[in-house]
C-alpha cells in the first residue's frame, strides 16, 4: 500500500499519465488516490475527458459532428446492416471506404463528399456510418464555381507533407485523393503525385480541388509543379479565372492571389497557358510561356515578361570550420554564383558584385549577433545527389528574432524597375549536435519593404533532409525597386510558432527586359 | 439510378437507431477508452473494436435503458481485453478500478459531451505560444523532448507549459459548462 497522493500533485500526476510521462511508482501512486478518493477519480475523469476532447476539437470532431448530424436526417439504406458489420470487421480501412464508395456510386448518384484523406480509425467509423447512411444526389458543398469533377476515382496520392495542418480531416502521406476532393493547407507544405505522375508541391496558405488524373484546380495560393515523364505531359493547373496552364514537360510555378489573378513562372521547358473558351468547337489559341519567363495573368490575358540573370549570391564560409573539401577564399564558388565571405559578420555587413549592368551592393543587417557565422558542409560526396550542392551548405541566419533584412543598391538597379529574386535556404544541420536543430521543419519567407514591393515563399525544409533537386528549397518572385534604388527584403519565419530559425543560402538577381503585352502568338 | 425509398423497412429503422445511439454516445466512449488506453493507435484500434462489437450486439440493447451505460460497458471489456494482450506494459488499471471509472463516466457522460462543446471557445483564450504547444501535443502527437526542440524551450519549460494550459482549459470549460447549464434553466 503507498501513501495517497498530495492533493497539490494530483493534476501533475493526472497530466504526466495521460501524457505517458508517468513512472511506474508515481502511476501506482495515482491509482491508489483514485481507488480512494471520490473527487480525485472526478477529477481524473473530468481532464482525461478534456484531453480526449482536445483531440477531437483539434483535429476532426466538429467537422464529422456536422456531418454526421446532416446525413442521419436522411437515412435510406445503402447497405444491409449485416453488410455494414461486416465492414467494419474488416477493419474499415480507407481504401475499402473508397471502394465501397466506388460500388455504392455506381448505384446511385453519389457524391464526392467524404471519401479521402486519411482518417484517424475512430473517425473512419465515424465517417463509415456517414457512407453507408447517405443516400440519393446530393449537391457537392463549397464546389459550385469549380469544374465538375468526371468520376470520383482515385487521381492522385499525397505523398509528401512539411509540416501541413489541414483546414478539413487531416490527411497524412500514402493517402489516396480522389476526384472533387478539396484540399486547404494552412500550414507547412504538402506534395501529391497525380496518377499520370505529375509532381505538384503546394504551399500554405493554399486550396486545391482535384479534378482528374492529370489535372487540379488551383483556387489559392502557390503551387509548384513538375513533369518528368512523358505520360504527365499536358498536366493541367485551372485557374479561378477559367483559364488553365498544361505542362509541357517542364518546371513551373504558379501562384493566385486571393483577387484571383495568377502568376505563372517556367523555370525548365515549356508551359502552355490556356484560356478559357466558352465554345467547345472554338480552339482556343494557347500562349507558350518558356524557361525564364514569367506570365502575370490579368482580366483573360497574359502579360509576358522575360528576365535576365545579372547576378548569384552564395553565402558561404570561407573559415576554418570547413568539414568537407576546402572552397576557393574568394570569387566564384561555383558556375554563376559568386562568394559572400560569412567570416566578416557584422551589423551592416556589406559586398559588392560587378555584374553586366553595373555594380550591386548586398548589405544584411538584423543577423545572429550571438553566433559568429555557422558553417556546415553536406559530409560526403554520396550525400550530393544534385549538382551545385555548394548552394545549400551555408547560409547566413537569424536564430533569436526570427528576421533579417537585406539591401540590394548600386548601379545595376534602376528605380521603380522589376527585377526577379530567386532565393534557397537550407540547413544541412548536424545530426550529431544535440543543440543544433537537426530533424526540425523551418520554414522563411521573404517580402518587401520600405518602398519594395513584391513577396516570395515561404520556402520550407526540415534540416538534415537534403535536397534531391537544386530547386527543391528556392523560391522566384518578382519585386520593384523603390524610388531611390534600392531593394529591401525582409527575410522572416513563416510559421506562426516559436521555431524562429531562418536561413538564407543563395540568392540569385535577374532583371526585367523587354515586356512583352501578351502579343507573342 | 436508384430512386431513394420514402418509407423507411424495419431495417433501415433499426440503423437509424443505432447509427444516433453511436453517434451521440462515441465522445463519451471515446473518452472513456482513451483514460485508459494511452497509445493513441491502440487507443483508435479499441474504440474501433467497440464500436463493431456494440453494431453486433445492437439486438441485445434494451432502448428502455439508456444507451451510454450499455455501451461502456462493452468499452470496458475491450479495454480488459486489450490489457490482458498488452500485460508487459506497467501502466495499465487494475479491473476494479477500470470499473470504478466506467462508473464515473457512465454518470458524468452528458457533462463529457458539454466539455467537448466548450472547448473551442477555451482554446481559442490560450496564449499564442501555450496554444502552438497545445497543437503540437495533440496534433502532431509530439513528445515533451520533441515539442522542446521545435519551440527552442527547454523539457521541463514545455512539461510546464503544457500542464498550466490544461488546467486553465479545464477551469475554462469547467466555467462555460456552468454557464451552458445556467442558460438551460
Amino acid at each position: 500500500m503507498t501513501d495517497p497522493l498530495p492533493s497539490d500533485q494530483l493534476d501533475t500526476r493526472i497530466i504526466a499519465y495521460l501524457d505517458g510521462t508517468l513512472d511506474a511508482e508515481a502511476f501506482t501512486q495515482l491509482s491508489e488516490t483514485l481507488r480512494n478518493d471520490p473527487a480525485a477519480l472526478d477529477r481524473f475523469v473530468e481532464l482525461a475527458s478534456l484531453d480526449r476532447a482536445m483531440l477531437d476539437t483539434l483535429t476532426h470532431g466538429e467537422q464529422v459532428q456536422t456531418m454526421q448530424q446532416a446525413h442521419l436526417q436522411q437515412v435510406e439504406p445503402a447497405l444491409s446492416f449485416k453488410a455494414m458489420v461486416e465492414m467494419l470487421a474488416r477493419g474499415s480501412e480507407h481504401a475499402e471506404l473508397v471502394h465501397l464508395h466506388h460500388n455504392l456510386k455506381a448505384k446511385q448518384q453519389w457524391t464526392p463528399y467524404l471519401v479521402g484523406g486519411a482518417i484517424a480509425a475512430v473517425l473512419v467509423l465515424a465517417v463509415t456510418l456517414v457512407v453507408v447512411f447517405q443516400d440519393g444526389p446530393k449537391t457537392p458543398q463549397n464546389t459550385a464555381s469549380l469544374p465538375e469533377p468526371a468520376t470520383t476515382d482515385t487521381v492522385a496520392t499525397l505523398t509528401e507533407t512539411y509540416a501541413a495542418m489541414w483546414a478539413h480531416t487531416p490527411i497524412a502521406p500514402g493517402d489516396a485523393l480522389t476526384s472533387g476532393q478539396q484540399l486547404t493547407l494552412t500550414r507547412g507544405s504538402a506534395t501529391i503525385t497525380t496518377n499520370d505522375g505529375a509532381v505538384a508541391t503546394i504551399y500554405a496558405p493554399c486550396s486545391i480541388q482535384l479534378i482528374d488524373d492529370n489535372a487540379l484546380h488551383l483556387t489559392r495560393g502557390r503551387l509548384a509543379g513538375r513533369v518528368e515523364t512523358p505520360r504527365a505531359e499536358g498536366f493541367a493547373v485551372h485557374l479561378p479565372s477559367g483559364n488553365r496552364i498544361v505542362d509541357l514537360g517542364t518546371a513551373f510555378t504558379v501562384a493566385v492571389a486571393d483577387t484571383g489573378e495568377a502568376d505563372v513562372r517556367v523555370t525548365e521547358g515549356l508551359v502552355a497557358w490556356v484560356p478559357e473558351s466558352d465554345d467547345d468547337t472554338a480552339d482556343p489559341k494557347p500562349t507558350l510561356i518558356a524557361a525564364g519567363e514569367s506570365a502575370h495573368l490579368v482580366a483573360g490575358r497574359p502579360v509576358l515578361t522575360r528576365f535576365d540573370r545579372l547576378l548569384g549570391i552564395d553565402f558561404q564560409h570561407t573559415g576554418a570550420r570547413t568539414v568537407g573539401p576546402t572552397l576557393p577564399t574568394a570569387g566564384v564558388t561555383q558556375a554563376g554564383f559568386e562568394a559572400f565571405d560569412q567570416t566578416q559578420f557584422a551589423e551592416g555587413n556589406r559586398a559588392s558584385f560587378a555584374t553586366d549592368a553595373g555594380e550591386i551592393t548586398l548589405a544584411l543587417a538584423g543577423l545572429d549577433r550571438h553566433h559568429n557565422g555557422y558553417f556546415t558542409r553536406l559530409s560526403t560526396p554520396a550525400e550530393d545527389p544534385f549538382p551545385g550542392f555548394d548552394l545549400y551548405n551555408d547560409f547566413v541566419f537569424e536564430n533569436i528574432d526570427g528576421r533579417f533584412t537585406l539591401t540590394l543598391a548600386g548601379p545595376a538597379i534602376t528605380p521603380g524597375q522589376a527585377y526577379d529574386l530567386t532565393f534557397y535556404a537550407y540547413d544541412p544541420g548536424k545530426k550529431q549536435d544535440p543543440s543544433s536543430s537537426y530533424g526540425q521543419t523551418q520554414s522563411v519567407a521573404f517580402t518587401g519593404i520600405d518602398g519594395t514591393t513584391g513577396q516570395a515563399g515561404p520556402i520550407t525544409y526540415t534540416v538534415g533532409t537534403h535536397p534531391t533537386r537544386i530547386e527543391q528549397y528556392k523560391t522566384t518572385a518578382t519585386f520593384t525597386a523603390d524610388a531611390h534604388g534600392r531593394i529591401t527584403i525582409e527575410a522572416s519565419d513563416a510559421f506562426e510558432d516559436n521555431e524562429q530559425h531562418i536561413r538564407l543560402s543563395a540568392i540569385e538577381i535577374a532583371r526585367r527586359v523587354a515586356p512583352d503585352n501578351g502579343t507573342n502568338n | 439510378m436508384s430512386v431513394p425509398s420514402t418509407n423507411p423497412t424495419p431495417e433501415s429503422e433499426h440503423r437509424r437507431r443505432f447509427a444516433l445511439c453511436w453517434t451521440q454516445a462515441q465522445p463519451v466512449v471515446a473518452a472513456y477508452i482513451a483514460s485508459g488506453v494511452r497509445d493513441r493507435q491502440h487507443c483508435e484500434d479499441v474504440i474501433q473494436e467497440t464500436a463493431l462489437a456494440i453494431a453486433e450486439a445492437f439486438d441485445q440493447y434494451d432502448p428502455a435503458k439508456p444507451f451510454v451505460p450499455w455501451a461502456i460497458g462493452v468499452a470496458r471489456n475491450k479495454v480488459l481485453q486489450y490489457y490482458r494482450k498488452h500485460s508487459k506494459d506497467r501502466l495499465v488499471f487494475d479491473e476494479a478500478l477500470l470499473t470504478q471509472i466506467s462508473a464515473r463516466f457512465e454518470e458524468q457522460g452528458d457533462l463529457v459531451k458539454q466539455r467537448q462543446a466548450a472547448l473551442s471557445s477555451c482554446l481559442e483564450k490560450l496564449a499564442e505560444t501555450a496554444r502552438e504547444m497545445i497543437k503540437l501535443r495533440y496534433i502532431d502527437n509530439l513528445g515533451y523532448d520533441k515539442i522542446a526542440e521545435v519551440v527552442g524551450r527547454s523539457r521541463a519549460g514545455v512539461a510546464n507549459n503544457l500542464l498550466r494550459s490544461r488546467k486553465a482549459l479545464a477551469d475554462c470549460v469547467k466555467i462555460e459548462t456552468q454557464r451552458m447549464e445556467g442558460g438551460d434553466r
